[in-house]
């Protein structure tokens, strides 16, 4: 898997140097280096990049300034000379920062952290347009449709998919993971051991789901996000 | 010192010296309005002198090294007062129906000699008190330079920019780092060891300006053209340092803008007569939220100029009618 990178600094040693490191991870495609926010607005805005290394530090617009307009689907790694503005760019939801003179070990790190959540966010995408995955178990790889799901029980290493239909799938796989893949927000985490497919609810009884018989705990940590899921889903 | 303060201490001083003269004079007895004025007259003499030496011929002459016009100036009022005086007094004398003999003329001519003396006395005591002023705000300004000195000679953005792109270029281009690291030990030398005097060698300091404009010219795009000339006919040429990097800081800092062409020329001719710094660049002015320290590196040249040429330079700067270029220029008279 590849992904697009754009990179925008001031300085044109600073952009030299950084084409070289992204012309050297082989997962990188470069789209285009830029000299200034502004010039790299025309052109991102009609065709956008998956990663944009971006210079903090910038004459008429800075960094943070161009991050907040850049398309939400494009990740940001902050450069910086100085640490003050790193903290600024966790502000604005930075993938990485990479304080100047960076090292191509730290950029390869950062790069790396962009392409982890890409692959999260690829399948994700492809499942929520396809509507089906595929979990191993028992030696095979069993198909099941998202629509199908009631919701899920964590066992430790083990995760247990109950169906509508009544069958129960067992996969190896942690809890963490499969919620980071499930898309959101129609799959809910309600519970260290519980992620329920919430459009499949029946009812909902003092914070409990319940499917027929079956009654899902909400623990306090998972309660919020849950009540604001029933909050956008309640005709009140 | 305090201007008001200042000033009340003069009113008070000269209150004593007219009033004086009064108290020794005034045996208990009344006396007329003429004879006040006549008494007066001499300290206000002196007052005459006193001021014109201290707030015009002093500073205008003395101080600007116009020694012969000071003195020749100063003779002349003198003696001009001397005289004045004289007859003055001598027509006071008539006009208050003192029964007054004419003195032998050797009398009146040690007479007015004595007053003389005395008004020379008053011109010299206001000249040595300007200096001694002057001297004191000279020493304040000389160590409040030395600290703003140590707080700008290495501006620590500058040299962190500067490292991370000798950093980059060691990956691209290894001669071109090394240049770049030998500009930047240049330019380090100069400020560790020659900013320590008041005066350098002007070839050095333009070394120093070129160390660092080539290390400015790495951190720019393909847009920004720098053209510089400097032309010493003197090598023994001296200057006091730290004068003309501002202007060339300042001539990157604001002439410089992304993705637009730009220049910057920065000229410097030196003969036996007079240093010329003359620097133009393209106008881009910083929007208000990137005005970090305006003003503050053109306040330190100043006071940098005040202190080592006070009266013997002309400074002008400001953006040309068309708004386009900005343009700065020092001359300084040797």
């Amino acid at each position: 898997m590849n992904i697009t990178c754009a990179i925008i600094d001031d300085e044109p040693l600073a952009i030299e140097l950084l084409k070289s490191y992204a012309e050297k991870t082989p997962f990188l495609e470069l789209q285009g280096s830029y000299g200034s926010a502004i010039e790299a607005m025309k052109v991102l805005r009609d065709n956008p990049v998956d990663l944009l290394f971006l210079d903090i530090q910038m004459p008429e617009l800075s960094g943070i300034e161009f991050a907040r307009i850049v398309p939400k689907t494009t990740k940001i790694i902050f450069t910086t000379a100085f640490q003050q503005y790193a903290l600024d760019g966790y502000k604005v939801k930075a993938l990485d920062y990479l304080l100047k003179p960076i090292a191509y070990e730290d950029f390869l790190v950062a790069a790396n952290k962009a392409l982890e959540w890409f692959r999260v966010f690829r399948k994700q995408e492809t499942y929520m347009r396809d509507r089906f995955i595929f979990v191993k178990s028992d030696y095979k790889l069993v198909r099941i449709d998202l629509d199908n799901i009631l919701y899920v029980e964590g066992l430790k290493d083990y995760v247990r998919f109950y169906l509508d239909d009544g069958r129960k799938i067992m996969s190896l796989m942690n809890m963490k993971k499969l919620e980071e893949f499930l898309p959101r927000p129609e799959f809910q985490r309600t519970h260290r051991s519980y992620i329920v497919h919430m459009s499949k609810a029946e009812s909902i009884d003092r914070f409990r789901i319940v499917f027929g018989k079956e009654f899902i705990p909400v623990s306090e940590s998972y309660k919020d996000n849950v009540q604001q899921y029933l909050d956008a889903h309640t005709l009140a | 010192m305090n201007k008001r303060l200042e000033i009340l201490i003069h009113i008070a001083i000269w209150i004593v010296i007219i009033l004086l003269p009064l108290m020794f004079m005034n045996h208990g007895r009344g006396m007329s309005v003429s004879q006040f004025m006549l008494t007066t007259t001499v300290p206000l003499t002196f007052m005459a002198v006193f001021y014109i030496d201290y707030l015009w011929l002093t500073p205008r002459y003395f101080v600007t090294g116009h020694r012969t016009q000071f003195f020749v100036t100063n003779t002349f009022i003198v003696i001009l007062l001397g005289i004045a005086l004289h007859l003055w007094m001598s027509l006071s004398h008539d006009m208050l129906g003192h029964n007054h003999r004419e003195p032998p003329l050797i009398l009146t001519i040690a007479f007015v000699i004595r007053d003389i003396v005395n008004l020379v006395i008053a011109a010299a005591i206001a000249t040595l008190l300007h200096l001694a002023l002057q001297w004191q705000t000279a020493e304040e300004a000389r160590k409040e330079a030395e600290l703003s000195n140590l707080r700008s000679q290495i501006n620590p953005h500058f040299l962190l920019n500067t490292l991370n792109n000798i950093y980059a270029l060691t990956a691209i281009n290894t001669q071109k780092a090394q240049e770049a690291i030998q500009d930047l030990s240049k330019m380090l030398r100069h400020i560790l060891y020659d900013y320590q005097r008041s005066e350098i060698e002007l070839r050095d300091e333009v070394e120093f300006l070129k160390n660092y404009i080539r290390l400015m010219k790495l951190r720019q795009g393909p847009s920004v053209e720098v053209n510089t000339s400097f032309h010493i006919t003197n090598e023994q040429q001296k200057v006091a340092p730290m004068i003309f990097i501002s202007l060339v800081e300042n001539a990157f800092k604001h002439g410089v803008k992304p993705a637009v062409p730009c220049t910057i020329n920065i000229t410097i001719q030196a003969n036996d007569k007079q240093i010329v710094c003359d620097i133009v660049n393209s106008n881009h002015p910083k929007t208000s939220t990137d005005r970090s320290g305006h003003g503050v590196g053109l306040e330190l040249v100043r006071r940098r100029l005040e202190l080592a040429y006070k009266g013997r330079y002309e400074w002008t700067h400001g953006v040309n009618d068309n708004q386009k270029m900005y343009h700065s220029t020092i001359t300084i008279k040797l």
